[in-house]
This record gives C-alpha cells, sequence and structure tokens, in this order.
C-alpha cells in the first residue's frame, strides 16, 4: 500500500472510529457516515440497502449520490441481482460491467454506473443488509478501496444492530402496554387485581392477560403464554388474545373457545406455541367454567382455608394442533369470600428449585383478601428481592357478595 | 456437525457450558443427548440438532431424546420436542423422550403427557423402539 493508500486507510480508520457518530440517531449516523465514504472513497454513489423484517427482501434505506433508491423504496430479493448477490453469499461482489443481466435494480444503470462494490453488513453472524460503492466512469476500484469498505460496513453493522434491538424492544414494550388492560372491568360483586412484571432476561416477552365483561352477566378472565419473547412473541400474543376476545363472544364454553384458537393459531400462525387459561364466571351462578390448554391450574382459596389448586386437566398448549382428541372443561363454584388466583409459569419456575415445591409454596401463599392484597402477597413470598428471568402475569378475582 | 463417523456428531462446545447436546445412531435408533439448561437461548442449539438429525431419517426407526442430563426445561424446549415429534411423525419414525420425574412433570403439566411419549430411562425407550 503506497502512502496514499496509508494516508486513505488512517481516514477511514478515523472516520468509522469517530465518537461523535455515537451521538446521532441512525439516520443521521448512516447519512454522514455515506457522505463522508463517498468524498473519501472518490466515488459517485454510496448505498445502504437492509433486510425487511421477513429477511428475504433488501430496501434501500440511506443513499449518498442515490436518493432516488430511497425515495422509490427500492427492494431487492435476497438471492437476485447485485446487492441480493452480496447479501446472499456474504461476501463482496465486484461488478465491472453494469446492465440488465448483471444487477436488478434498473435506477442503477440508468443512473449511469458502471462499476460496482458491495460488500456485507453482518452482525454477530446475522446479514443486517448491504452497503455498496459505484462510480459512472469505467474506472476501477483502488486496491485500497475495495479494502477498507468492509470496515465501514461493520461501522453499520453495529449501529443498525444497536438500532434495531433498541426499536425492537421499544416496539414490544409498547405493544404489551397497549394491549394488557389498562384499567380491569368494575363488576358488582367481583373485585379484581393484576400484575405484569417483564422478566429479567427476556424482557417483555409473551406473557399477557385479559378480563371483560361478557354478555349475561358473565366474566371472561384470561392468562397466557406464547413461548417466545421480545416484540415477536408480543405481536403473536396481541393477535391470540383479539381472537380468544372474538371468540369468547361467540362460544360460552372455554373449552370450545380454545378450541377455535387452536385451530386458527395452529393454521396462521406457524411455529407458534402458547398456554392459556380460559375462565368464564357467571357472576349470578358463583360458578366458573374453565379450560386449560397447557396452562398451570389456577388457585382457589375459601375464607379460613389454605388455598387448593383448582382440579382442572390441562389439555395441550395452544398451536401445531395438538389436542387431536378435542378439548375439555372444568365447571366449579365460587362462593362468597373465595379468591381465585391465576398466573403463568414464570411465577414458579425457578432454575435448580423443583417445580412441585414452587408451586406448593405458591398453593400455600394464597390467602383471601382484597385482590390487591393477595397479589401483593403473591408477588413478595414467590419473587422477593430476586428479579425473575422470565416475565410474569398474575390475575386475582374475589367474590365479595 | 459430524465428526467422520457417519451419523454421529460430536459433543458441541458451549461457551456458556448451559446446554450441550450430540446425538448417535445404534441399531437404526438416533439418541439424541442433552445436557444442562434449555432456556430461549439454547433452545435453538437443540432445534438444530433434531433438524439436522431428521435428516437422516430415512436410514432410522426411531429417534429417542434423552432429557436424563436435563437441569432446566423451559417451554421453548417443549416447542422444540413439539415440532420434532410432528417431523417424525411425517417421517413415520418413533419418538420417545427420556425424562426424569421433574422433566417429565413439566411435559404433563403442559398437557403434552399424550402428545410425547415419555420413558424414565434411556434402556426402556430403546427396548420399546426396537420392539416395535
Amino acid at each position: 500500500m503506497g502512502a496514499l493508500g496509508r494516508e486513505l486507510r488512517l481516514q477511514v480508520l478515523e472516520l468509522v472510529t469517530d465518537g461523535a457518530l455515537l451521538d446521532l440517531d441512525f439516520e443521521k449516523l448512516l447519512e454522514l457516515l455515506l457522505h463522508r465514504v463517498r468524498d473519501l472513497l472518490e466515488v459517485d454513489t454510496v448505498t445502504v440497502l437492509l433486510t425487511d423484517s421477513s429477511g428475504e427482501r433488501l430496501v434501500a434505506k440511506a443513499s449518498a449520490g442515490l436518493d432516488e433508491e430511497v425515495y422509490q423504496g427500492v427492494r431487492v430479493p435476497v438471492g437476485s441481482g447485485f446487492a441480493g448477490r452480496v447479501a446472499q453469499t456474504q461476501e463482496p461482489v465486484l461488478i465491472e460491467r453494469v446492465d440488465e443481466s448483471t444487477v436488478v435494480n434498473p435506477l442503477l444503470w440508468e443512473h449511469g454506473l458502471r462499476v460496482l462494490y458491495g460488500v456485507p453488513i453482518v452482525a454477530q453472524g446475522e446479514l443486517l443488509g448491504v452497503l455498496h460503492i459505484g462510480r459512472t466512469e469505467a474506472r476501477a476500484f483502488a486496491d485500497e478501496t475495495v479494502a477498507l469498505l468492509p470496515l465501514v460496513a461493520d461501522r453499520i453493522a453495529m449501529a443498525a444492530h444497536l438500532h434495531r434491538s433498541r426499536s425492537e424492544q421499544a416496539a414490544a414494550t409498547m405493544l404489551v402496554d397497549s394491549l394488557l388492560p389498562s384499567r380491569l372491568p368494575v363488576t358488582d360483586g367481583w373485585d379484581l387485581a393484576a400484575r405484569y412484571v417483564p422478566g429479567a432476561d427476556t424482557g417483555v416477552g409473551g406473557d399477557w392477560y385479559d378480563v371483560f365483561p361478557l354478555p349475561g352477566g358473565r366474566l371472561g378472565v384470561v392468562i397466557g403464554d406464547v413461548v417466545g419473547k421480545g416484540l415477536a412473541a408480543a405481536i403473536v400474543m396481541g393477535r391470540l388474545r383479539s381472537a380468544l376476545r372474538a371468540y369468547a363472544l361467540e362460544f360460552g364454553d372455554p373449552a370450545e373457545v380454545l378450541g377455535k384458537l387452536d385451530r386458527k393459531a395452529s393454521y396462521f400462525e406457524h411455529q407458534t406455541m402458547a398456554t392459556v387459561s380460559y375462565a368464564v364466571i357467571d357472576t349470578a351462578a358463583h360458578r366458573v367454567d374453565l379450560a386449560l390448554a397447557g396452562h398451570l391450574p389456577p388457585i382457589a382459596a375459601l375464607p379460613g382455608e389454605e388455598g387448593t389448586f383448582v382440579p382442572a386437566v390441562s389439555g395441550p398448549p395452544v398451536g401445531y394442533n395438538l389436542a387431536v382428541t378435542g378439548r375439555r372443561g372444568t365447571r366449579f363454584d365460587v362462593p362468597p369470600g373465595a379468591v381465585l388466583v391465576f398466573y403463568t409459569d414464570g411465577l414458579v419456575e425457578r432454575r435448580g428449585e423443583d417445580l412441585d415445591e414452587r408451586m406448593d409454596k405458591l398453593r400455600s401463599s394464597v390467602r383471601v383478601g382484597a385482590p390487591e392484597t393477595v397479589c401483593a402477597g403473591v408477588m413478595a413470598t414467590m419473587v422477593g428481592t430476586q428479579a425473575a428471568t422470565d416475565d410474569i402475569a398474575l390475575v386475582v378475582v374475589r367474590h365479595t357478595a | 456437525v459430524n465428526d467422520g463417523e457417519p451419523g454421529t456428531s460430536a459433543p458441541r462446545p458451549d461457551a456458556g457450558n448451559l446446554m450441550s447436546v450430540r446425538h448417535d445412531v445404534r441399531d437404526g435408533a438416533a439418541v439424541v443427548h442433552v445436557a444442562g439448561e434449555v432456556d430461549l437461548v439454547t433452545a435453538p442449539r437443540l432445534v438444530d440438532e433434531l433438524i439436522s438429525v431428521g435428516e437422516q431419517f430415512a436410514a432410522l426407526r426411531a429417534l429417542v431424546v434423552d432429557l436424563s442430563d436435563v437441569t432446566f426445561f423451559a417451554s421453548a424446549g417443549l416447542q422444540a420436542l413439539v415440532e420434532q415429534q410432528q417431523r417424525c411423525r411425517d417421517a413415520k419414525v418413533d419418538m420417545y423422550v427420556v425424562a426424569d420425574r421433574t422433566v417429565a412433570r413439566t411435559i404433563d403439566m403442559t398437557g403434552l403427557g399424550d402428545v410425547l411419549t415419555v420413558r424414565a430411562s434411556l434402556a426402556e425407550a430403546l427396548e420399546k423402539s426396537s420392539s416395535r
């Protein structure tokens, strides 16, 4: 590498290690990086395409010199054309003849580009996008240009990864916040309280609870857990929650509602598994119909007595069409003064601790009382001062009248 | 994945040592040995191993997933088993899960006792698989 090459190398290194980039949001960082790279490497265009949520397409995200790509929302399938090939092979691609046979996107040759060089943007082994440079004159890229562009791609990968995980986390949190009831329904003779705590390791995940009045003086109480975490689990959770509400209006029997939910999830949500407990409280008859899909049984407590597990047999979880022999429900009475406790496995499962012992600890911690007090007591006993790794949902119902 | 001997994979080194998974094949039965903690973080490696075993289904009669040395088994692990169960059903391969009381309890509580075929020991699972 000659003196000019060394000088260029130094300049590119300074650019990608510039602390000022840390203060910029992702869009500004891209804009600044791309324009500086265009000047330093003496090229006409510098463009970043990022993978979409499917991971199957690249979408033009930012450009210096080829802004129309971004404005027109250019999309390239991974595997086809120039950028698609860089993405698929995760290797640099150099094109010294730009035409329909080498490039899918007509904007590139319409813009008069003659030579193109693209490198993958990869973070932790995962493809995030493609960075490419182009020239309108048929002058080959210098060796140092070819060697230095991956450094810029790595800097963009770092920023894109951070941006993606932060946005996902924020979106998941907002979604869960918007889907969990901000206020529980008020029903004469039935008091309610609930808790939701994101996991220390998993953040917000697939846990949810839902309480809604149903026609005929009934009250629906749902608690569930989608396997997975983050935005993906929260999105599936949102769909299951809505579907369950819709079926709850149409069908009175919780076992039938879970059967319909299972069918919907198995058909539309591939590779989704969720546990769900759905109870319908008949507030006049003081009676509960309950169905469990892979979910831990609720606890019932009567005045002056320790809590007991509701003797309900759980069917398989929702998803994968597992309930081949149908789903069955359980009916039990909830006399005045009784308390019901619904929860997700995050409350009881702990590494290195026996599940049955934890379940028993939970059961014996349940006493009749105001739902808020019961919630607080259960959380104090089961979580205490040690954050749970998985998320936790808890719903307490008391029959007061 | 393969260390040279057909149908056998080397134990995978694991940075956190939280879970290890490997498989071997004897008499037409593949045995996947899993040890340690199976959770959201480690389950994808179990899934990869199960998929790679699935690629050899044509030469297999049975698959045993041995969870005897598993110390923690979260729902992500259950989902991996359910998916493999479905692959086995499609390929007409019998699948057995070997689980001690703790893991068997988790499977039972999740309503998967009728979906998965659980055996208490590897010997028992292999015996059942060869008598079929």
